[in-house]
């Protein structure tokens, strides 16, 4: 661990290890026990395109109006996301999956969520938290 | 990924004699080759981390040293080597779909299996996916490994034996060719290295 090291919700998403930087989150919940203060909330098996939804469901809240509904476990862990790499050439294929970059940690590649990109004036319509399932099928980031 | 890395030069390329550097490869059974001054780098391929909503060419991304680099599958980008005995007679790519990330495992056994079966054709070089590297290429901000089936090395060839492509077939392989040049017995295809990135980019 270095001075640069900060704390991190890390998943794992099918073959992706995506983390999400800790001072972000306001709260984990239940998907069961959220109410409306929960926001727009976004699935990131859908978004990442996993078909796994092994695991239990939490519902990381974050300090916007946006929830991210995760299924598995959650570490946290100290990770040094410095630098953040984001080639030019797959810049869109990160913009539309709300990432800010991806880190080099030991022989893994980690997928930096940016929690700016995940507004929900850019997203689609919510998620059922129960469910897991949004209205209209689709779950992208905005695709400018 | 371990490499050997050069800065690219125009000098590398283009000598003081009007001669051309290039770096040859099999792509599909066919055989390319790239301006040596675009290629940083030859490396050995390991298992790329799958990026999420990729098309299908970018196989995923690779630490090489101190950076990430994705990986673009050059014959399945080209339209070469996955038709059986029509690799080089392409018709117009589609814009590539995207594919589930979990596709990336069996698209890297496809591509072994393909050139387990090029390998019993005739007329065509024997191709082991052990030689397969990647050309670390660079075009303006815009880099990525080139998966090719085999690195054949460094050729030089004099500015006049450039000629228009006119032998190698395939729409998709013929927009990013810029000239076509003999080396042996052999007809070498040259790619336009920032034609192809530039392609190869998801915007």
């Amino acid at each position: 661990m270095t001075a640069a090291a900060a704390r991190f919700a890390v998943v794992e998403l099918g073959t992706c290890t995506v983390a999400l930087a800790a001072e972000h989150i306001a709260a984990i919940l239940d998907p069961e026990d959220v109410d409306e203060s929960a926001g727009t909330i976004i699935d990131l098996n859908q978004l990442f395109g996993i078909a796994d939804d092994d695991g239990p469901a939490r519902l990381l809240c974050l300090a916007g109006a946006v929830s991210i509904l995760i299924r598995g476990r959650i570490a946290f862990l100290h990770l040094d996301v410095d630098p953040c790499h984001r080639p030019p050439l797959i810049a869109g294929a990160l913009r539309r999956r709300c990432l800010r970059g991806i880190a080099i940690a030991g022989e893994r590649l980690i997928y930096l969520l940016d929690p700016g990109a995940l507004d929900a004036s850019s997203l689609g319509p919510p998620t059922d938290p129960r469910t897991g399932s949004r209205t209209d099928g689709e779950s992208c980031c905005a695709s400018d | 990924m371990s490499s050997l890395r050069d800065e690219p030069t125009a000098e590398a390329d283009e000598g003081k004699s009007g001669e051309l550097t290039l770096l040859a490869m099999v792509v599909g059974g066919v055989e390319l080759a790239l301006p040596a001054r675009a290629v940083s780098a030859v490396s050995a391929i390991t298992e790329p981390t799958p990026l999420p909503g990729a098309p299908a060419h970018i196989l995923g991304l690779v630490a090489t040293g101190d950076q990430v680099l994705p990986l673009v599958d050059l014959a399945g980008f080209l339209d070469l080597g996955h038709g059986e005995g029509e690799e080089n007679i392409a018709s117009p790519a589609a814009a590539p779909d995207e594919r589930p990330m979990q596709d990336v495992p069996a698209l890297l056994h496809k591509l072994s299996d393909q050139n387990a079966r090029m390998q019993d054709r005739p007329g065509f070089p024997a191709i082991d996916p052990m030689f397969r590297r990647a050309l670390i290429v660079r075009a303006g901000e815009l880099e990525a490994g080139l998966v090719c089936d085999r690195a054949r090395g460094v050729i030089t060839v004099s500015q006049a034996a450039l000629l228009p492509p006119s032998v190698l077939q395939g729409d998709r392989l013929r927009s990013f060719l810029t000239a076509e040049v003999e080396a042996g017995a052999r007809i070498v295809g040259v790619l336009d290295p920032e034609a192809l990135l530039d392609a190869a980019a998801i915007r």
